[in-house]
């Protein structure tokens, strides 16, 4: 692909020229580029036609007929047809997942009560495992710490509550604006619609 | 809240008129009907191209939506909610029955002349004398016929947001898909009626 097809408009710079919130480059591109021109006039001419496309009325007994199968008052329940095909596949295996995590759960906690000794017997060598593991992890990252060469600065730093206390809440001031920034980030914007 | 009259309910925003009806008044209802019968019967009529099976999808949506309207959320647009059922219904429809494209010419189920005339689309509103109106008839006409061999996806979005004039957010709620997926299948069916218009126009 050359470099000037490159530069031509994307479908959503076409899109913002048709609704009016096109960028200032679309529109400068557009009046001196004559492939993305033709093109934007071909839509401009489509969204035009589509536009007059008269509107279609039902018969006028419609509201009637509508009403005569509406209950009135106070309500009924929500009906789980409003939820579309896509909503009803994700709640099934949402559902799917639950029973199976939760049966096999179920299971393990039954055959554990059935088997009290074998239960105990497999867990406690896991149990003891884990927990050197964890102290050796410990004391790796300990000595690891030790010998960087910002240990012993850092060790000073905080040798005294006077210097250790302005450091605390410089760092406890970064995290606070860090939060906040992320929390903008975050934001969703303001919407009135959906569902 | 007192019970207004039928005058009274239409300078009301959709969110209350429900309000009134979630209370059991029937002027709010009829209310609801009025304003949203036309577009929910041009975007099913559009979709599967039959006026009597159009008609019943329309009802079916509304009685839907209106026996379940206390389940609507205020913070959402009712517009957004109750197109979402139509085509859905339209949609399910297509898939049941395989009908992805359909004839302009009068629906598929016209079994006698007049049924055929009477499913028939007619182009007519702006136009000046009979010249014009048979133009506009045959342009609306292509079209139609047009929008009619796009896949029922495409079908929605592009009457959605060219015909309805609805945004891109809302016909993505209303379709329960991406923002970007919306984007892609306008873009996608404006490119195909451009080159079904052509090639009609060269035919």
């Amino acid at each position: 692909m050359s470099d000037e097809l490159l530069d031509h408009l994307t479908a959503d710079e076409l899109d913002g020229l048709a609704d009016g919130s096109a960028s200032p480059r679309a529109v400068s591109h557009v009046a001196t580029c004559t492939t993305c021109a033709e093109l934007w006039e071909q839509d401009a001419r489509l969204i035009a036609m589509l536009g007059h496309l008269p509107s279609w009325e039902p018969r006028q007994d419609f509201s009637d007929r509508v009403m005569a199968q509406v209950r009135l008052g106070p309500a009924v329940a929500d009906l789980p047809w409003i939820l579309s095909d896509r909503e009803r596949r994700a709640r099934r295996r949402v559902a799917v997942a639950t029973v199976a995590v939760g049966g096999a759960f179920a299971g393990g906690l039954a055959w554990a009560a059935a088997h009290p000794a074998a239960a105990i017997g497999w867990s406690a060598p896991t149990v003891a495992d884990a927990g050197h593991s964890l102290w050796i992890t410990l004391q790796t990252v300990a000595a690891n710490a030790t010998e960087q060469p910002w240990f012993d600065g850092l060790r000073d730093a905080l040798a005294t509550p006077a210097r250790a206390f302005p450091m605390l809440v410089g760092v406890l001031g970064a995290y606070a604006l860090a939060l906040t920034g992320l929390r903008r980030l975050l934001t969703e914007p303001a919407t009135d619609a959906g569902l | 809240m007192s019970g207004l009259s039928p005058a009274a309910y239409r300078v009301l925003s959709d969110q209350e008129v429900v309000r009134h009806a979630v209370q059991g008044r029937e002027s709010a209802y009829r209310e609801l009907i009025r304003r949203y019968q036309r577009p929910v019967f041009s975007l099913v009529y559009r979709m599967v191209r039959d006026r009597e099976l159009a008609e019943d999808l329309a009802q079916e949506t509304f009685i839907k939506v209106l026996n379940a309207i206390d389940s609507y959320r205020p913070e959402y647009k009712f517009s957004s909610w109750i197109f979402k059922i139509a085509n859905n219904a339209a949609i399910d429809h297509l898939r049941r029955r395989g009908l992805n494209t359909l004839s302009l010419d009068g629906s598929p189920h016209a079994e006698s002349a007049d049924a055929i005339e009477a499913t028939t689309l007619q182009i007519s509103d702006g136009a000046e004398n009979q010249l014009d109106e048979v133009a506009s008839r045959e342009l609306g006409s292509q079209i139609e016929d047009a929008i009619n061999q796009l896949r029922p996806e495409y079908r929605s979005c592009i009457i959605l947001r060219h015909i309805d004039g609805r945004p891109y957010e809302e016909i993505a709620e209303m379709l329960d898909l991406p923002l970007g997926t919306v984007k892609t299948y306008i873009h996608r069916a404006r490119n195909e009626l451009r080159i079904l218009l052509a090639d009609t126009r060269e035919s």
